[in-house]
């Protein structure tokens, strides 16, 4: 049981979209890198 | 109430919305962009149950009625995409886009722009794929797994659906994406991970499911595309590849692609059923720690799918136990829904009704997945009915039971209006009735060795295919009183107050209703986030 925090500070609105924008970006290369390494791996001829 | 301020504030200066089509092309509120995610995953749900309805038809009785083999299978195939990508992740989708900022206290998804990008490339997805009906060759016909080589023999309409397949996964990536930065990003001061409702939790789980295995089905389709056009043999024998690759990255998508569309449903449900029952969820820690235990399982029990290409035996025992295992966080899962009714003062409206009829039946095609998973059990039930009856008592009377569950629970908030509580416990009630004399008989079937996906089958199968396909007709046609049930309550209806339910916590319930078109524009100070949270 967590209770709300309240001393947690207000995010600055430009530090947020900074945040956002630098999350979202990361989060395309993962899946782009999964999709590029699962092509590879196949590639080079791993077995199941 | 502590929020009435900016509520007020927030009706006064920022209710503004645009008009006509503009509106929904260039929609950038998450309310618009959840209500087009919704209405095309109910319009997606009619398209793929009315192909349901082609197959029940033609199995209502042996031999061959009403279409030819080819076709049949492509309305098994395109019965299956239409569903899982149409319908039901449009669906988890909409509610998340709806849901999610009014329960963290955000004034709109993170990413406005992106959200409407990832909803607008579903309706051309779904035009490429069923735009294959058309060309020579005809509809997708190998089964939405889509092996080789055998969707390699596809006409003119294989490279649409593989592009179909490519934007599809694109979508749910940006939307998945999309939720993650958001929920990490624009909770409101003194809302805290742990402070969020349960269906944040499960979809912020499943955003990151998604994030990971979508690219892994966009990189089989790749493969099957150059395969067929380029001439590479990643799947082609002949030129050293190997089709049984294909069935193992293809699982690796679509285990955890299983838990991606049922996840949220968790999620619905542990927030319905605490509010029914007048009671806060019993172990929610244990919830959120139950869900990403049962996240991290998905990923390693791909195999089970394919007990019978040939493996080593350790491969199969390692496959058997890891799957057996899941049963353990789901059970928790079970155990804290039932201690949460137990003694609770409940009441039985239509979310509530879903909701049991959740618990039970999903529990059912949890067991027969239990069933499923031991390996010499499974060389016997593998591609018969069996495994058909199994995922669709997930699926059904799961995700899709929790969907309606979830509108019928936040309808009076969009709307403002109550829904017709007669009319829906007649949509529950005729849907019970209709889902299990359609699925039920189907474990008959797969244990008395009926294969699936097959247009014909032999006499001894009649009598309860003809039990499945009358469960068919009348499970179909009652969900035309759902449509009509949201309809009324959209157009009028009895004013729904501020917390049409009286046991509900969470932020969408402190703030008016209908819900203002802009909504949290400053964020609900810690008193309010404090009455919401109750676990
Ligand atoms: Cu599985």
């Amino acid at each position: 049981m967590a209770e709300p925090n309240a001393t947690q500070p207000p995010m600055d609105a430009r530090e947020r979209a900074r945040r956002v924008r630098r999350g979202a970006i990361a989060l395309g290369l993962v899946a782009f890198a999964f999709y590029v390494a699962f092509i590879l791996l196949s590639v080079s001829g791993v077995r199941g | 109430m502590a929020n009435t301020t900016h509520a007020d504030h927030a009706h006064d200066h920022h209710d503004h919305k645009p008009h006509g089509l503009k509106r929904w092309l260039f929609a950038t509120n998450h309310k618009d962009i959840g209500t087009m995610y919704l209405v095309f995953a109910c319009l997606m749900f009619f398209l793929g149950g009315s192909m349901a309805l082609v197959i029940r038809a033609e199995l209502f009785q042996p031999g061959l009625q009403f279409v030819d083999p080819q076709f049949f299978n492509s309305m098994t195939t395109v019965h299956a995409l239409l569903m899982l990508f149409g319908a039901v992740m449009p669906a988890w989708t909409g509610l998340a886009n709806w849901m999610i900022p009014l329960q963290i206290g955000a004034p709109d998804m993170a990413l406005p722009r992106l959200n409407n990008f990832s909803f607008w490339i579903l309706p051309f997805a779904f035009m490429l794929l069923l735009l294959s009906f058309f060309v020579p060759g005809g509809g997708p016909a190998s089964g939405w797994t889509m092996y080789p080589p055998l969707v390699l023999q596809m006409g003119d309409g294989f490279p649409l659906m593989i592009f179909a397949v490519h934007l599809m996964g694109a979508s749910s990536i940006l939307g998945a994406i999309n939720v993650i930065v958001t929920v990490m990003n624009m909770r409101a001061p003194g809302m805290g991970l742990l402070n969020m409702p349960l269906f944040c939790w499960t979809w912020l789980i499943t955003a990151y499911l998604l994030i990971a295995v979508m690219p892994v089905l966009a990189g089989a389709v790749t493969m099957l595309l150059t395969d067929h056009f380029f001439g590479t043999s990643f799947f082609n024998a002949a030129g050293g590849g190997d089709p049984v690759m294909f069935q193992h990255i293809f699982w690796f998508f679509g285990h955890p692609e299983v838990y991606i569309l049922i996840l949220p449903a968790f999620g619905i449900v542990s927030e319905i059923i605490p509010t029914f029952a007048r009671k806060p969820l019993f172990g929610y820690e244990t919830m959120v720690y139950a869900s990403a235990s049962i996240a991290f399982l998905s990923f390693i029990v791909w195999a089970h799918h394919m007990f019978t290409v040939g493996m080593p035996l350790a491969g199969q025992l390692f496959f058997m136990l890891s799957t057996m295992l899941i049963a353990v966080p789901t059970g928790v899962k079970v155990f804290n829904w039932c201690a949460t009714m137990w003694k609770g003062s409940l009441t039985f409206e239509t979310p509530m009704l879903f909701s049991i009829a959740f618990l039970f039946l999903f529990t059912i095609g949890g067991f027969s997945g239990l069933m499923l998973a031991i390996v010499p059990a499974d060389f016997q039930y593998h591609d018969t009915y069996f495994v058909v009856a199994h995922f669709h008592y997930v699926l059904v009377p799961g995700a899709v039971f929790a969907i309606m569950a979830g509108v019928y629970y936040w309808l009076p908030k969009w709307t403002g209006h109550m829904y017709d509580e007669k009319l829906g416990k007649l949509h529950f009630w005729l849907s019970i009735i209709g889902v299990n004399l359609l699925f039920f008989p189907q474990h008959f079937l797969g244990l008395a060795g009926m294969p699936r996906r097959i247009p014909d089958y032999a006499t001894q199968f009649a009598d309860w295919n003809m039990v499945s396909s009358i469960g068919a007709f009348i499970f179909g046609f009652s969900q035309l009183l759902f449509v009509a049930v949201v309809w009324k309550a959209v157009r009028g209806g009895v004013t729904a107050p501020q917390r049409p339910w009286e046991g509900a916590h969470g932020l969408e319930w402190e703030l008016p209703t209908p819900v203002p078109y802009h909504s949290w524009d400053q964020p609900p100070p810690p008193s309010v986030i404090a009455q919401g949270v109750t676990h």
